[in-house]
């Protein structure tokens, strides 16, 4: 059974993995984030990360996907983002990782 | 009927701050007067310390109309001692002088104040205050002056430069840098540089220690100790280092950027009465050509036709000469950069224990005032430089077989169409064999390379380069030239370095007369032709389409050798057909503004000139990306692009659609190639 807390919902498409991910994350979501996108490194060929609904994040969240994204960047992984809320896209800018997480807004 | 007295502050602020820069001036003079007579007292001419008292007199009443009771206490205090001076009653010593040289200071961080709402520092007030109200009684022998140091009012920009690593177990601690780092944005015009090289393999990473560090640029009217606050919770879970940048307002910015923000400071430009006459004789002319030909037009025949064909060439030579009329009164003589460098100048060769005079040559050429007001800083700093490393301490100069006193002479003339200032000092001249160790220290350049005399002074104009042995708060902090050069760069122009071992260094700054003339290159883009200002142009390179990616949402992205940028097509952009369907067959010019890149899409590179800057505003409404239009050679018009508008485009991503709403997210992908 899927947590309800679950950080990310993996969805499989024809032609990409889609990684919804969930309105509040933090620290404590750190972990699960690190186990499920780990999984996608080996098995997926394109992802597509939907970040419409993020409300509020913080660093340990955007270091794992700034470790997922360099990772995905180095398997060859095709990574792409579906519409960043905007409190996604500020914290991206702030802590600078728009270039690392492929984020331009 | 009540009036709005706030109507008149701005005016009131800027004859105030300009009766400062004058008396300062005169101060100054009547300081180099008693030290080139190796006396401690001067015979003070009346007309000079008329000129100073007046300055005072009317601050003093102007502020007591406004209200300003800080400004008005301070200025009764000073002009009381100046009217004692004028009497007699007080000798002018270099002492005294020197507290009037801080009284200056402290009215205009007073009049700052007021204007800004801003405190200054009034501890450093008061006591500056006290020292001039018993000025009169310990008369004759006065006791040594105590200086306070003025520290810079709250208003004041700073530039911070922020290193913050977190230790690896500050997560544990319930602290979120992201927190941190939003205070920090909120506080002012912050960049941000993230260092990810600490954080592991995927497989190694631990996701509740936090790997990542940043390097933080902060620019605004922030004290340290807001910034001490914001760090406070994790000082011990961290390395932090928080730096003062000096020069922030040297950071590089567009022209247009400058032009704005000249504007907000100074809303008003004052004229001499003589060039408002030449407008208004030429106004005047203007209107007696239109009264002639609406009377030729009136009752025209054709017998009338070489009157009208000679109206018409009156028409365009008034024309002509009003613009030029229109023109000149943007310009400025150079003497009012020059005067400012000679306050700094008598302070810090006090402080050095060096004897230095700033001789100027052609301070009255004029320049267009965004020039000016940009120049006055790399000047500063130029000036500083010399000083403080060029010109030799008396005993090293004498020994040397030089005179004593060290000379830096800045010389302007106009050359064409430009202004070249000179900054020559007769000091040590730069050493090439420390210049080239530095510079091999800092891996700029490897020990091997053989560099000719003129590269290896070239070297200092690179970033983050310094040879001061001794960091001192004057300069050479390794912030700097680059800075001056790339300031010098945004407004049109070069520097360029000459230097001779023993007998001195020469800068040679070259500006533009105004900025209503650019050097751009043309592009082709379908049918029409676009002007790129070369300053903002980094290279050009024929695209492959493999590196081009366009995640969803965003924008197209290039990626040219590992870095990324927004692909701006510039066809679709302006609506313009491109020449081929072909995408490799064109051209991506790479520019650069702000620190931020973008590659332009273009048909064709045509040409490189030098273009007359048209203004679009009053005809057109204002169109992204666009800056103004200039006529080419063959009379079409160009349109001159605006580069960081562009790329203000780009990156927010507004150009292309993005997906439907209705689409879903993997639908509506565009095969990303991000590899």
């Amino acid at each position: 059974m899927v947590n309800s807390m679950d950080p990310v919902h993996i969805e499989q498409t024809a032609n990409a993995t889609l990684v919804a991910l969930e309105a509040t994350l933090g620290i404590q979501d750190a972990r699960v984030l690190h186990e499920r996108l780990g999984s996608l490194l080996t098995a997926a060929k394109s992802v597509v990360v939907d970040g419409s609904r993020v409300e509020r994040l913080d660093a340990a969240i955007l270091q794992v996907l700034a470790g997922f994204a360099r990772s995905a960047h180095e398997r060859g992984l095709a990574l792409s983002w579906h519409s960043p809320s905007p409190v996604l896209q500020q914290a991206v800018h702030v802590l600078g990782l728009e270039s690392i997480l492929g984020m331009t807004s | 009927m009540a009036i709005d007295m706030r109507q008149f502050h701005q005016t009131f602020f800027e004859e105030s701050l300009e009766g400062l820069a004058n008396m300062e001036t005169e101060l100054l003079h009547l300081e180099k007067a008693a030290a080139n007579k190796g006396q401690e007292t001067v015979a003070a001419d009346p007309e000079i310390l008329n000129t100073i008292f007046r300055a005072a007199h009317s601050i003093k009443g102007g502020s007591s109309t406004f209200g300003f009771e800080d400004v008005v206490g301070f200025a009764h205090v000073l002009e009381s001692r100046l009217d004692a001076m004028r009497d007699g009653r007080l000798t002018p010593t270099r002492n005294v002088i020197s507290l009037l040289l801080l009284s200056v200071d402290c009215l205009r961080s007073l009049i700052i104040s007021a204007r800004t709402g801003k405190e200054g520092d009034n501890n450093a007030i008061d006591s500056i205050r006290k020292q001039l109200e018993n000025l009169e009684s310990e008369q004759p022998s006065s006791p040594p002056l105590t200086v306070p140091v003025l520290k810079p009012p709250q208003g004041t920009i700073s530039h911070w430069q922020i290193t913050f690593r977190p230790h690896l177990h500050l997560f544990h601690t319930g602290n979120d840098p992201l927190r941190i780092l939003r205070e920090l944005d909120d506080l002012g015009e912050c960049r941000v540089q993230v260092d990810i090289s600490s954080l592991p393999g995927w497989d190694q990473i631990k996701p509740e220690e936090c790997y990542l560090g940043w390097k933080i640029e902060l620019i605004g009217p922030i004290p340290r100790e807001t910034i001490n606050e914001i760090f406070s919770w994790v000082v011990d879970d961290c390395s932090l280092e928080i730096d003062r940048k000096p020069m922030q307002s040297l950071a590089p910015r567009s022209i247009a950027e400058a032009v704005a923000s000249m504007d907000a400071q100074a809303g008003t430009l004052r004229v001499s009465v003589p060039k408002v006459d030449a407008l208004i004789n030429t106004v005047g002319e203007l209107v007696i050509t239109q009264t002639m030909l609406s009377l030729i037009a009136s009752n025209f025949s054709f017998d009338n036709l070489s009157r009208l064909f000679a109206g018409i060439t009156q028409l365009e030579r008034n024309t002509r000469e009003l613009q030029e009329s229109v023109m000149s009164i943007r310009m400025l003589p150079l003497s009012f950069a020059f005067n400012r460098l000679l306050r700094m100048a008598h302070d810090m060769s006090q402080r050095l224990g060096k004897k230095v005079e700033l001789i100027f040559q052609g301070e009255q050429t004029e320049i267009d005032k965004t020039v000016i007001d940009r120049l006055i800083d790399p000047l500063m700093h130029l000036a500083r430089n010399s000083l403080d490393h060029g010109i030799e301490l008396p005993a090293e100069r004498l020994a040397a077989g030089k005179p004593e006193t060290g000379y830096i002479t800045l010389k302007a003339y106009q050359k064409g169409g430009n202004v070249v200032i000179e900054v020559r000092d007769d000091g040590r001249g730069l050493s090439h064999e420390r210049i080239f160790a530095k510079a091999v220290e800092r891996g700029m350049v490897s020990s091997s390379s053989n560099l000719s005399p003129e590269e290896i002074a070239e070297l200092i104009f690179l970033p983050g380069f310094s040879t001061t042995e001794s960091v001192s708060d004057l300069s050479g902090r390794g912030v700097g030239m680059d800075v001056v050069r790339n300031n010098i760069r945004s407004l049109g122009g070069s520097v360029e370095i000459a230097t001779q071992p023993g007998r001195g260094t020469c800068f040679t700054l070259r500006l533009p007369l105004t900025l209503a003339i650019l050097d751009g290159l043309s592009v082709q883009v379908g049918d029409q032709t676009y002007i790129l200002p070369l300053v903002n142009i980094v290279e050009s390179v024929r695209i492959l389409p493999q590196q081009v990616s366009r995640p969803v949402g965003s924008s197209e992205m290039y990626g040219l050798r590992k870095e990324f940028m927004p692909l701006l097509r510039l066809n679709e952009l302006f609506h313009v057909e491109s020449r081929s369907t072909d995408f490799s067959q064109g051209l991506l010019v790479i520019v650069e503004a702000e620190g931020k890149k973008a590659g332009l899409y273009v048909d064709d590179l045509l040409d490189q000139q030098q273009v007359v800057i048209k203004n679009l505003a009053t005809h057109y409404r204002k169109v992204e990306g666009i800056s103004a239009a200039t006529i080419l050679g063959d009379g079409t018009v160009a349109m001159i692009l605006d580069v960081p508008g562009l790329i203000r485009l780009a990156h927010t991503g507004t150009v292309h659609a993005t997906p439907h709403a209705g689409d879903s997210p993997a639908s509506s992908m565009a095969t990303p190639t991000l590899n």
